[in-house]
């Protein structure tokens, strides 16, 4: 009886964690995604003139990589910017390089920066998140008050 | 065919107005939010109402600095 019951604890703790883990993997995933079609690939993630954002869109793992092998596949076939063009940022109209690509709409793209951003910086607070909770010292700690509860 | 559209719908830019862009800053906040709380609730019954809480309060936060920045703009120009 004793085994049953413990066994179903333990089945209540697998379920709970399994969906935390599938509630974290569809809101990130879907952040980052929307992000990209808001923006489009190439002005999203584009390691080559966005290198901060990269920095936090990298927290995002594979999607990151996906999305930048995308976009150096979709790059060559952009039309060139011109520097005319008010739908480019300041960024684009200020630089002289003539290889410069014609990335869309430059606010539908600052949006699709901070989704992509945000859901990478994201991820990294799951890792960081998982890595505490998965570190021993942390339960006795919490057993003896030093650490505050949760779900403030 | 199928492929195509696919490929479109994350190559393509969408056209955003500036209303939109407030609009869009909604499911981002959220997001942060239900991941936030998702990390911090012990059960995940409190989540939905504790990330609702966090949301609005994220949202209003965001406007009202919005607002006031918006403000002291049109107060110095």
């Amino acid at each position: 009886m004793r085994s049953v019951r413990r066994s179903r604890g333990t089945l209540c703790a697998l379920d709970s964690k399994g969906s935390g883990g599938l509630i974290f993997l569809v809101t990130i995933t879907a952040t980052f995604w929307s992000g990209v079609a808001i923006g489009g690939v190439a002005g999203t993630v584009n390691r080559h003139q966005r290198r901060l954002w990269f920095v936090a869109q990298i927290g995002a793992g594979g999607q990151t990589l996906a999305a930048a092998a995308l976009t150096d596949r979709v790059l060559p076939t952009l039309p060139l910017a011109r520097k005319s063009d008010r739908r480019l940022d300041n960024q684009m109209r200020r630089s002289d390089d003539l290889t410069n690509r014609y990335l869309g709409d430059w606010s539908a793209a600052e949006v699709g920066v901070h989704y992509t951003g945000v859901a990478g910086l994201l991820n990294l607070l799951v890792i960081i998140d998982a890595i505490s909770r998965a570190d021993p010292s942390n339960g006795r700690r919490k057993q003896n008050g030093q650490l505050p509860q949760g779900g403030s | 065919m199928t492929d195509s559209i696919l490929a479109s719908l994350f190559t393509s830019a969408m056209n955003i107005s500036g209303g939109q862009r407030f609009l869009l800053m909604l499911p981002l906040c959220l997001s942060v939010a239900i991941v936030y709380k998702t990390t911090r609730c012990e059960s995940l019954r409190e989540v939905p109402v504790a990330a609702l809480v966090l949301w609005v309060t994220i949202l209003l936060g965001m406007y009202t600095v919005g607002f006031g920045l918006w403000a002291i703009f049109k107060l110095l120009v």
